[in-house]
């Protein structure tokens, strides 16, 4: 009896374990005949990750080395939706939005996206990031990036441009380079355990990242800093619309210095106004005024139609020509063609023009590099307006030649300008010198490149001769330096007002020149639209290009050459 | 005899299976330590370039005036008057070519050591990384 019993008993716990393991069989082979695809997806997704190894962008430096802008880290916090119960969103939610300094609501919307990867907030500091750590919630993540800051904040700032949310680059150089700056990303496919580490040692594919080279500039941080500390005092001291200063190497066409007025912070590029960020010196054309006679004066020295002391009689200072009535700003009888330039007579100049075919002053305005862009390596760069001789009105020939019905930029002024103290040759204005990886060796290099010749060398030291009798007896007495010689010519250009006719209350102010005269080391625009108080480029902008001289030329160690009085070069 | 066969194949299967599946548990521990590493070395190199930001916002030349304003110090360039040339000075103190050429003379007869180490100049570190 007792023996059937355990036999039974030994029978129904075989069936039970019969039966077990009949279920784990049935369901074994169902998993793997049946949904073991799905299920290797799902596990796939669970384990392998694909991580993007973003590349570090490209610092930019100044001529000397010195960081313009470099990349820094932030954290940005992102939410995998699907790994956080439908339960815990709410909780999830409640925790995370004060730390990120956001509403509720607004985390809880982005946590119940069906997505699988959703961002909840981007550039976070370190301070940030830790909070955000000492939460510990399941499916919300940190991932490293890298964001654009600039140490210097505002200076130079329409020439960096500045880089966006995703290390793009959107304007100046950091848009211009982008492709050198922003490197390649790297990947790595990888396994993940159950808590979501990485495991190195099964990792699948690795390419690393191929990080961003460098830019060097062309600008000094120094002069940078002395020009902007300069254009600002005189933009606020006249209360003027807009400013622009460009420091140049006349030789090589390097620009050391340029700024804007308005300007803005680059580190907070996203609260300023599009006027702020404007790069009014490649953007913004004017029509120049007086400075343009240096167009027309060496053109009329080319074309061997004057000399230095060939009189011309200036009306004094009201004069009837091409249907329209001419102003000088204080009259004149007889004048020299030198005193014509120094004193800026529009009346002389016109009659100079009048003896230079009208082509050839188209020639030559296009020559010094006036209505095309001179291909300095920014964005945004426009032509300038110079319309062909076949296009020109009645009136044209008594307007170009003083600097009207004509729009340049001051990008073109300054190149034209540099053209005459350099012995007559028209620069590529540039702001990169050469692209540099993390050893610093040189990857590529923009050497200086001379377009073409404009004038003579003759011609050249002549004008040269006039622009410093413009700065030391004509328009430009503002811009004397006690220690250096200086050339330059002055203007002062009326706008043409809402109605199409010129205004008599909004003029551009503006001194293009250069120092020292007998061996130009840099030279200058200075541009001041629609300057309040006063308006004459020598009053406005004439003391802005004599303050930045003064210190620009100390800062590069130029020797004094006014050391026993010049009167002549 | 059979079941020792058989006992034996089970236990060196079951013992390579344990080796095999300690290297993967190691494997995967050393990852970790790995990775610990690299945060830390992340985290350095992330101060390092914090603080290369920092150097250079500190160098930058508005917040140097800035400073200078708030303490009152005023940097002026100095006049023409105010500069010693260098190099005048430093020909003042260039030996008579005759005392060098006895002190050249002199050192043809003077002990030195056999051998003597070169310096090696010393390259100025401009790399950041």
């Amino acid at each position: 009896m007792r023996r059937s019993n355990s036999r039974s008993r030994l029978f129904i716990i075989l069936i039970f374990f019969f039966s077990v393991m009949s279920f784990y069989v049935v369901r074994v082979t169902s998993l793997q005949l049946f949904r073991s695809t799905y299920l290797r997806i799902l596990a796939a997704k669970q384990h392998n990750i694909l991580i993007e190894l973003k590349p570090e962008r490209g610092d930019i430096f100044d001529r000397n080395m010195r960081c313009l802008a470099l990349d820094h880290n932030v954290y940005s916090v992102f939410a995998m939706p699907h790994l956080i119960e439908e339960a815990d969103k709410e909780q999830v939610a409640r925790k995370l939005a004060p730390v990120l300094g956001m509403g509720k609501g607004s985390v809880l919307e982005r946590i119940k996206k069906d997505k699988y990867f959703v961002w909840v907030k981007r550039e976070l500091d370190e301070k940030k990031k830790s909070e955000v750590e000492a939460l510990n919630l399941d499916g919300i993540e940190l991932m490293k990036e890298y964001k654009r800051f600039y140490p210097n904040s505002g200076l130079a700032c329409h020439v960096l441009g500045f880089a966006g949310l995703d290390d793009t680059g959107l304007e100046g150089v950091e848009l211009a380079y982008d492709s050198y700056l922003k490197g390649t990303s790297g990947w790595r496919w990888t396994v993940r355990d159950a808590k979501r580490r990485d495991i190195l040692a099964d990792d699948k594919k690795f390419i690393p990242p191929s990080e961003g080279l460098h830019a060097v500039l062309t600008i000094d941080e120094a002069i940078q800093h002395i020009a902007e500390r300069e254009l600002d005092a005189a933009y606020r001291k006249y209360e003027a619309k807009g400013a622009t200063i460009i420091i140049m190497d006349p030789y090589e066409g390097s620009i050391l210095a340029l700024a804007n007025r308005p300007a803005y912070d680059l580190n907070n590029f996203d609260s300023s106004s599009e006027n702020q960020k404007r790069n009014r010196a490649v953007t913004d054309v004017y029509e120049p005024g007086s400075v343009y006679k240096i167009v027309t004066a060496s053109t009329a020295l080319e074309n061997k139609v004057v000399t230095l002391g060939k009189v011309f009689y200036c009306e004094n200072g009201q004069y009837a020509v091409a249907g329209r009535i001419l102003h000088d700003s204080a009259p004149h009888k007889d004048l020299t063609f030198r005193e014509v330039i120094e004193k800026s007579s529009n009346i002389g100049t016109v009659k100079v023009a009048m003896l230079i075919d009208k082509n050839e002053l188209y020639r030559y305005s296009r020559l010094f590099g006036f209505g095309e862009r001179t291909g300095i390596d920014i964005p945004g760069e426009i032509n300038g307006i110079l319309r062909p001789p076949s296009k020109w009105s009645k009136t044209t020939i008594s307007c170009l030649p003083i600097g009207q019905e004509v729009g340049v930029t001051s990008v073109q002024l300054v190149s034209a300008i540099a053209a005459i103290a350099n012995g007559g040759y028209l620069v590529k204005p540039r702001i990169v010198r050469e692209i540099i990886n993390d050893e610093h060796d040189i990857i590529r290099s923009f050497p200086p490149v001379e377009v073409r010749r404009v004038i003579s060398k003759e011609s050249s030291d002549t004008m040269k001769d006039i622009l410093y009798g413009a700065v030391e007896k004509g328009t430009g007495r503002n811009a004397i330096l006690e220690q250096y010689t200086t050339a330059g010519k002055t203007g002062t250009a009326q706008k043409v007002g809402p109605d199409g006719r010129y205004s008599h209350t909004q003029f551009v102010a503006s001194f293009a020149g250069f120092a020292p005269a007998n061996d130009p080391k840099i030279a200058i625009i200075v541009m001041l639209d629609e300057p309040k108080k006063s308006y004459y480029g020598g009053t406005v902008a004439a003391p802005v290009f004599a303050n930045v001289a003064r210190d620009v030329l100390r800062y590069l160690k130029v020797e004094p050459d006014k050391k026993k009085e010049t009167t002549n070069l | 005899m059979r079941l020792s066969k058989f006992t034996c194949i089970v236990f060196l299967v079951t013992m390579i299976t344990f080796l095999r599946t300690q290297q993967r548990v190691d494997a995967i521990l050393f990852s970790y330590d790995i990775k610990a590493k690299q945060k830390e070395i992340e985290k350095l190199l992330d101060q390092e370039r914090d603080l290369h930001y920092n150097i250079a916002r500190l160098k930058a030349p508005q917040y140097l005036e800035c400073i200078l304003e708030e303490n009152c110090v005023k940097m002026v360039m100095p006049e023409r008057w105010q500069l010693i040339e260098t190099d005048r000075v430093a020909k003042a103190d260039v030996e008579p070519k005759l005392v060098q050429l006895g002190r050249n003379f002199a050192a043809l007869f003077t002990l030195k050591s056999e051998a003597q180490a070169t310096p090696v100049k010393k390259m100025a570190n401009t790399k950041r990384k």
